[in-house]
């Protein structure tokens, strides 16, 4: 049977040494789906995405990707996925596209102009990507990710940097792409982008998950409300 | 992208091996990895113009060109000799610059392969592991490829006094242990990423890994294994070079002793690139959190001879805890200098000529002012607030600097007389001691003197160490 989760966490532990990073994570991503990870600064959100895109190895637990383990097959792992990290990194003296160029040719598919107009960096895109602004930069990852269409976009801070009207045209793009089947799971701190474009918010706090809902429905600014009370629950709870 | 072209009639005609070179020419400037790398390249030398010249051809070219003569008096004194006298020479010039050419690469590769920008860029995407490792090693290479040039302009007096002969045979044992380095070299970094992740080999790494977190003492013995496995043929191939004179075709047979070596490490590479190139990034994420969450908070602060302090004084022993922590974190290329004239003395020492130890002692004493000068750097760094608010007891601390500095720059007359000792015997050694540890102590007192004139500490420093230093080497030749 094929399952019908894009993403999968299953009981998943990170430890390093002493320090637990992650414990007994577990929650799905359906097919088609956006969610949004929260949490406060170090509740675990960048380390279950390093685990997603096979760069942190599981302690216990495992992550599936379209139905491949991570850990088992980091290859076709990674061929599911499209993944912007905190901190993209770029080759500096090639520009926006030639990188699209060489992702592209490392995918073996991927339209380089579409992946340029969703970069929409005009004239700029044949500058060398080391006389871009944080926001360039930004845009340039997410074209990268987005080329090939990949089952998983894994996104992480994606929208930091971005100018206001780059950030709207983003979350457009994201939002077209999880309607016409794609999937999308977005960490972030910022609870207004999450409630903005995603359908389901998994809030984590000190490694856990202590919230899964579904932004529907909550009441309007409620996500920020409940963020708020699980957080000092949790904190309270150890 | 088509990398070859196979529709039938479109190659053009021509004899074997040259629709074969094309179709490797092809099968190069179509891989997207080496083709990134080649774009790259190509606009930083573009972007860079005539900066790039000067500083990537002229000033390397400058700088052989100079080493021409220093290398001749140093490295090179046995030409002119009689022939088995130069051969052996060779052999043991050679021997070392292969060594030091593979450790280069080594180091190189690890950047390349493991730990390094093109990893950050790479680890996330779809790539082919065995592709991402031959072109990281194809750039290494060619990247290498300009010491070769250096390598024949610095060993030219072999060529002017010896003959084109061993010259070629010293340049074809360079050439060698590139090729082997490189491909051997790559090798051993990716079966240290399986001896990282290998629980069996735990207690082994346990054994040699000091402070450091497990995975990390597989990378950091790593050019050390592969040294101990093709050293065989580092010293065949400098062998070779010593036999040319006598026996050429011989010779040039053991020159290329390395080349077997780099062809049969070769097919290893794709297999291993494709287990391990992945699972270095989740390697490298366990070694950083290690570092990062240091079980102990105590142990993380601890610096570099830190324990010293132990057998200190206890009114003195605050005092040289706070230098030694505050040199080590912030003036550390000083001392990290002081590491490299401690090898220098023992390769200095190590050697039959009886002008070893001197030489050692000269480095030694190099050593002991050089490094004391972190004194003066020291008391640069320190705030006048700081010296307001929080007064030293000037004896101890003053004792304490002298003890901090000495210390650091000891290193040197240490190993210096121990390989004096073992080469030379008990007066080689007593030279370096006596000349290498009154220079530690004298550089160290001067220093905590000059101290005291913050800003301009270092320009009495400065003059009065090269005249006190040289009067040390003299005084040492004389004895």
């Amino acid at each position: 049977m094929v399952s019908t989760d894009a993403v999968v966490f299953d009981g998943v532990r990170k430890t390093y040494g002493r320090v637990v990073a992650v414990e007994r994570v577990s929650f799905s991503v359906p097919r088609g789906s956006f969610v949004g990870l929260i949490g406060h600064n170090g509740a675990g959100k960048s380390t279950c995405l390093k685990m997603l895109v096979g760069l942190v190895t599981p302690t216990e637990g495992r992550v599936l990707v379209d139905g491949v383990d991570v850990v088992a097959d980091p290859a076709a792992a990674r061929t599911r996925i499209g993944a912007v990290p905190e901190e993209p990194a770029l080759y500096e003296w090639l520009t926006a596209r030639e990188f699209l160029e060489f992702v592209a040719a490392v995918r073996g598919s991927g339209d380089v102009g579409q992946g340029l107009e969703i970069a929409a960096l005009g004239a700029d895109a044949d500058r060398p990507i080391r006389e871009y602004s944080q926001g360039m930069r930004r845009r340039t990852a997410l074209a990268a990710a987005m080329l090939g269409d990949p089952a998983v976009l894994v996104l992480d801070e994606a929208l930091n940097g971005l100018d206001p009207p780059s950030a709207a045209a983003v979350k457009h793009r994201l939002r077209a792409r999880v309607d016409a089947g794609g999937t999308v799971l977005l960490s972030t701190h910022v609870v207004e982008t999450v409630e903005a474009v995603a359908d389901r918010v998994i809030l984590m706090a000190h490694g856990r998950v202590v919230a899964e809902e579904r932004v529907a429905d909550l009441p309007p600014g409620g996500l920020e409300r409940m963020f708020l009370e699980r957080l000092e629950a949790a904190r309270q709870g150890g | 992208m088509m990398l070859n072209d196979t529709r039938p009639g479109r190659n053009p005609p021509g004899p074997q091996w040259a629709r074969r070179a094309r179709g490797l020419r092809d099968g190069v400037s179509g891989d997207p990895y080496i083709r990134a790398w080649r774009t790259e390249q190509g606009r930083r030398v573009r972007t860079e113009g005539w900066v790039g010249l000067v500083r990537g051809v002229l000033l390397p070219a400058a700088a052989a060109v100079v080493l021409v003569p220093l290398v001749r008096r140093t490295f090179l004194v046995f030409l002119g000799a009689p022939d088995e006298i130069v051969s052996q020479g060779l052999t043991e010039v050679v021997f070392r610059a292969d060594v030091v050419v593979l450790s280069v690469v080594m180091l190189d590769l690890y950047e390349r392969i493991v730990r390094g920008r093109d990893r950050q860029v790479l680890e996330i995407w779809p790539v082919r592991p065995e592709g991402v490792v031959r072109a990281a090693m194809l750039a290494s290479l060619v990247s290498r490829a300009a010491w070769l040039l250096a390598g024949a302009v610095v060993l030219s007096p072999v060529l002017l006094e010896a003959g084109p002969l061993p010259w070629l045979a010293c340049l074809g044992s360079l050439v060698a242990t590139l090729l082997l380095a490189t491909t051997a070299g790559g090798v051993g970094h990716l079966l240290a990423v399986h001896v990282a992740r290998s629980d069996r080999l735990g207690p082994l790494l346990d054994l040699v890994r000091g402070n450091n977190p497990r995975a990390q003492a597989a990378f950091i013995y790593a050019p050390g294994t592969v040294l101990l496995v093709v050293g065989v043929l580092l010293r065949l191939s400098a062998m070779g070079v010593g036999l040319v004179l006598t026996d050429p075709a011989s010779g040039a047979l053991l020159v290329a002793a390395p080349l077997p070596g780099a062809l049969l490490a070769w097919p290893a590479v794709a297999p291993l690139a494709k287990s391990a190139w992945f699972q270095a990034s989740s390697v490298l994420s366990e070694i950083d959190a290690r570092y990062a969450t240091h079980e102990d908070p105590e142990e993380a602060r601890r610096v570099y001879l830190e324990w010293l302090v132990r057998f200190v004084p206890a009114p003195v022993r605050i005092y040289a805890l706070d230098d030694l922590r505050h040199g080590w974190r912030a003036r550390r290329t000083l001392i990290a200098v002081g590491f490299l004239l401690a090898l220098l003395a023992v390769a200095a020492a190590w050697t039959s000529d009886p002008a070893g130890p001197w030489r050692a002692a000269v480095v030694a004493v190099g050593a002991g002012f050089v490094v004391a000068a972190n004194g003066v750097l020291m008391d640069v760094d320190e705030p006048e607030l700081l010296r307001v608010w929080l007064p030293r007891h000037p004896a101890r601390a003053t004792l304490a600097r002298t003890l901090v500095l000495a210390a650091w720059a000891a290193p040197a007359t240490l190993f210096g007389g121990l390989a004096s000792w073992v080469r030379h015997g008990a007066d080689g050694a007593l030279l370096v001691a006596l000349a290498g540890g009154t220079a530690v102590v004298a550089g160290s007192a001067l220093s905590t003197g000059c101290g005291r004139l913050r800003e301009r500490g270092m320009a009495v420093y400065a003059p009065l160490s090269a005249v006190l230093g040289g009067l040390w080497i003299v005084a040492a030749g004389a004895w």
